[in-house]
């Protein structure tokens, strides 16, 4: 197995919130270690509040850990000096969900894509990067590119302007791109073909993905025979191949997730039957349970869920933090 | 039958400085007593106008140009203001998008409730409050808890269910749902879905639903209504929308919803991009985009038809499309 | 790069800062009438001299002279035509107040936008900086300053006009710059690693500037103000024909408010200076209008 290109060890996050002597503490993400392979696609599963777009901020180097380390081809981001840290920052680009923001609303999106070749001399003048930002264009489906090549942010659909977001991520040759929930806020009729984009540029470029999502739907579209990690407040609680962990869960939160997501057929649809949680709502991240985090709502919980914090650790082909695994009862997704 | 809400040839037109954008054009559709109806449309597909009508609350810049709606043999739009204001919350009440996030911050929940009430002439306090709590009981929240608590001390899952219980704080007969579940976690989502049917069967309430996604209306609903470019394409009952669908468009749906189950094979995006409303393409707006289109279809408008067994479907070529297999 | 896309470029941004704001602000009708007035003004400061000619001679046989024919607006103490010298005054005074504003605007972008970008002690200094210049009346230090610096041309004096004026916009800069610094697009430069030059002038002054631009005129208009009022009170010996200097003379020297048949030396130099600051109070209603929605930063 390749050396991963990005190794996260141990990473915790603290974010400090309030005033003075009022200081809240929120553990964002909890002692969580990951490894992201050359090439290769990973799902970030959770739901919002779990700190999955935190961790995939951290692997941009946009956020430094409180505590752990960010490893880039074995050595510390943190650590490097500026031209190593230049050398990572070309090669770990982030794709937001909201398209909108994530251009500048008055720069057109000749400027927004030509500003990389310019800076790192790609192109040396104007007419070649126009060029590249034309070939650029076509690349993520864009064509003609001379229909949107000077046209501003708000001129385009929400769909185009992702791809232009994509574009430019892509333009420098990154080894890994962040993806944040890249298509909730694109239709849904057209989610699978920006889907289908990413994994073209996986498969042409050899670029890794993160992609970051609540919707494990999609993340089973897109990941195909890669990759999911599921996170729950702050920490990893299942990860392994998509396709036997989505078929057999083991761990409660998971079967509690797979078993709430509807899928589009009513028969089935109908006949799934929710798995029991003990509590519908999250805990406040500031005053997270003791032992497993998930323990308040686990229908399964014993006395050691709530003293000891359970670790990663290998079961049946993939990783599960939980004590009971092996004891509760099995659960199909039919 | 005589259905509970008819709808019949909406058009609502929005002046702007760049031209008339018409958000419904033409939509047509029929609600029965009892029933969960799914409005199912992506954005600009006109459904929330079109549930503002129905409210008759379109909002300015926007007015309704033509058509007419009937609940429960009233024509809605030609009310009076007083007639009106018995219709709204009374008679149909109105969960909108993202309600849980402006109710008003510094008013506990049951004040709200009284609020409303008192606004439309219930007076007894104790009474209000009673009914109040049989109705959150009903959405699965505990008064006791609840009624004392401000906004922000309760979740977004449970705002949503204190949202629905003030809609229902009136005993309308029909509430309109404008997607309630979005920003809420899965968890969240299949028990609010799970609320939804209850209160249909409980109370009898009919419900219309608008989503952009197909499973939760292979969840929860009992007929689906498929909308676009302000226009309904396709009527049916829930299990004959999705394994029998007559309009490419709901083909297209449907195949485009990613699923946990099925083969990944199948699921493909549908092509093209939404349809820019301001200059809506000639014929069926739908052509463009369609597999089946025809020169036929870019010129001549497909009306919606009963293509049996109150099926209704707008495409000139449904019968190309019926049959085909379509699983989730 | 051709000279097609550098025009093309200048053309988009001068659209956008400044045409395209134009027309949404004239939809108001009490903008639009703003903009006449000002317009007109601006007429009259450009080609107005050119057209009507100016005799400073003094001719004490017509001075103090009601509105005729010949001298619509009267004659002063020393007999000349007081429309003419609002006419040819109006050029300073339009002057003064642009360049005025241009300075107030520049030292506010500058300060706003390293207080924002910076964060930190440095953020905190130059804060405390814009709160002192918000707090400390202008007007005072204004006339303080006349006194003790030489304001011989317009230059000078726009420049001692905006050393205490730049407050309320640099504060505005300074919230616009810190919203805009987490934003997503932002966020994006920085993975992309195009440097804080880049960030500055290319992603966010862009997005600074049609705020700063709109506001132009409302920075002038209180230009006016402070240079009238530093005029009137005799602090700035400018140029006679100034309506400050023209006030000045007619109220403290000539005596010309004592004389009923000079009202219209008085009076005019104030309804122009009020009929300005008019236009300018409308121009802004509208452009407040316009500012809201559009500044979704």
């Amino acid at each position: 197995m390749a050396e991963p290109i990005i190794k996260l060890r141990d990473v915790n996050i603290i974010f400090e919130r309030g005033l003075f002597l009022r200081k809240v503490q929120l553990r964002a993400v909890v002692n969580t270690s990951l490894d992201i392979e050359e090439g290769k696609i990973l799902a970030l599963v959770g739901e919002s509040g779990c700190g999955k777009t935190t961790l995939g901020k951290v692997m941009v180097g946009l956020l430094k850990p409180s505590s752990g380390e960010v490893l880039y081809k074995g050595k510390d981001i943190w650590r490097m000096d500026r031209s190593e840290f230049r050398e990572y920052r070309r090669n770990a680009q982030i794709v937001h969900q909201d398209s909108y923001a994530a251009l500048n609303p008055v720069r057109t999106i000749y400027h927004s894509l030509s500003a990389p070749f310019l800076h790192y001399h790609l192109a040396r003048n104007r007419r070649q990067a126009r060029e590249k930002v034309a070939e650029l264009l076509q690349h993520v489906g864009l064509t003609p590119p001379e229909q949107f090549i000077d046209k501003y942010p708000h001129q385009l659909s929400g769909g185009q302007r992702q791809r232009v977001v994509l574009a430019r991520a892509v333009s420098l040759r990154p080894k890994l791109i962040v993806a944040d929930e890249p298509v909730s806020m694109v239709d849904v009729s057209l989610r699978l073909s920006l889907l289908d984009l990413m994994h073209k540029l996986n498969e042409e470029f050899g670029i890794a993905f993160l992609y970051i999502t609540h919707d494990l739907a999609t993340a089973r579209y897109f990941v195909k025979g890669g990759r999911i990690a599921v996170m729950y407040l702050g920490q990893l609680v299942e990860t392994g191949k998509l396709g036997e962990i989505v078929k057999k869960p083991r761990h409660p939160y998971l079967q509690a997730l797979l078993s709430a997501v509807p899928v589009p057929d009513p028969k089935l649809a109908r006949t799934k039957r929710p798995l029991p949680l003990r509590s519908l709502e999250f805990p406040d991240p500031t005053k997270p349970p003791s032992g497993c985090r998930f323990h308040p709502r686990c229908p399964y919980a014993e006395d050691i869920c709530a003293q000891e914090i359970p670790t990663l650790r290998p079961l049946d082909g993939r990783f599960v933090a939980c004590h009971l695994a092996e004891r509760i009862p099995e659960w199909h997704l039919l | 039958m005589t259905s509970l809400l008819s709808v019949k040839d909406l058009a609502v037109e929005f002046d702007l400085d760049k031209g008339a954008l018409r958000a419904v054009n033409g939509a047509s559709l029929d609600v029965q007593q009892g029933e969960i109806m799914a409005i199912v449309g992506e954005s600009g597909s006109g459904k929330t106008t079109l549930a503002f009508s129905i409210f008759n609350l379109v909002p300015p810049p926007g007015k309704i140009v033509s058509g007419e709606i009937f609940f429960d043999g009233k024509e809605v739009l030609s009310l009076n203001p007083e007639e009106l204001r018995k219709y709204r919350w009374k008679e149909v009440a109105m969960v909108f998008q993202a309600a849980q996030n402006v109710m008003n911050p510094v008013a506990r929940i049951a004040d709200q409730m009284l609020d409303t009430a008192q606004a439309h002439g219930k007076t007894s306090k104790g009474e209000v409050i009673e009914h109040a709590s049989e109705l959150l009981k009903m959405v699965r929240l505990e008064p006791s808890q609840v009624l004392h608590s401000y906004p922000h001390e309760l979740s977004g899952g449970m705002r949503q269910r204190v949202i629905i219980a003030l809609g229902l704080l009136l005993d309308p007969r029909m509430l309109i749902l404008d997607e309630p579940t979005t920003a809420l976690d899965v968890v969240t989502q299949a028990y609010i879905l799970d609320i939804l049917t209850d209160i249909r069967d409980k109370l009898g309430l009919t419900m219309i639903l608008l989503t952009h996604d197909m499973s939760i209306v292979a969840k929860v609903a009992d007929r689906v209504g498929v909308m676009y470019a302000g226009r309904i394409m396709e009527v049916g009952k829930v299990e004959e929308i999705f394994y029998d669908a007559r309009h490419p468009y709901t083909v297209g749906l449907i195949r485009a919803a990613p699923s946990l189950i099925g083969d990944i094979a199948d699921k493909k995006a549908i092509p093209g991009s939404p349809p820019d409303l301001l200059n809506p393409p000639a014929g069926c707006p739908f052509h463009p985009r369609c597999a089946y289109a025809t020169s036929h279809c870019a010129e001549v408008v497909p009306e919606l038809k009963d293509t049996g067994g109150e099926r209704l479907v707008a495409c000139h070529n449904w019968q190309l499309i019926s049959g085909g297999k379509q699983s989730g | 790069m051709t000279a097609t896309t550098f025009s093309a470029e200048i053309r988009h941004f001068l659209y956008r800062s400044i045409y395209e704001p134009f027309r949404i602000v004239t939809r108001d009708k009490k903008a639009f009438a703003g903009l006449i007035i000002l317009l007109i003004f601006l007429l009259m400061a450009t080609i107005g001299p050119e057209i009507v000619p100016l005799d400073m001679r003094s001719n004490f046989a017509e001075r103090f002279k009601p509105p005729s024919r010949e001298h619509p607006l009267g004659t002063d103490y020393g007999g000349r035509d007081v429309l003419a010298m609002i006419v040819h005054g109006s050029r300073d005074v339009l002057s003064v107040a642009f360049l005025a504003a241009l300075f107030t605007s520049l030292i506010a972008v500058t300060i706003g936008m390293i207080a924002g970008l910076e964060g930190g002690i440095v953020d905190v200094a130059l804060s405390l900086a814009i709160n002192a210049v918000l707090s400390i009346p202008s007007f005072p230090v204004m006339l303080i300053l006349g006194s003790v610096f030489k304001v011989t041309n317009a230059l000078t004096f726009g420049i001692v006009l905006s050393i205490w004026s730049w407050g309320s916009l640099a504060r505005a800069v300074r919230s616009q710059v810190l919203s805009l610094k987490e934003r997503e697009f932002i966020e994006a430069a920085r993975t992309l690693g195009l440097g804080t030059f880049h960030v500055v002038f290319r992603e966010l002054l862009p997005n600074v500037m049609p705020y700063v631009a709109i506001n132009f005129v409302d920075t002038m208009r209180g230009a006016i103000g402070s240079s009238v009022g530093l005029m009137f009170l005799g602090l700035v010996p400018f140029s006679a024909t100034n309506w400050g200097m023209m006030l000045n003379f007619a109220v403290r020297q000539a005596g010309a408010i004592y004389l009923p048949y000079a009202m219209s030396y008085v009076l005019s130099p104030m309804i122009a200076i009020m009929l300005l600051e008019l236009g300018g109070v409308f121009f802004a209603h509208g452009l407040d209008e316009l500012l809201n929605p559009r500044l979704r930063t």
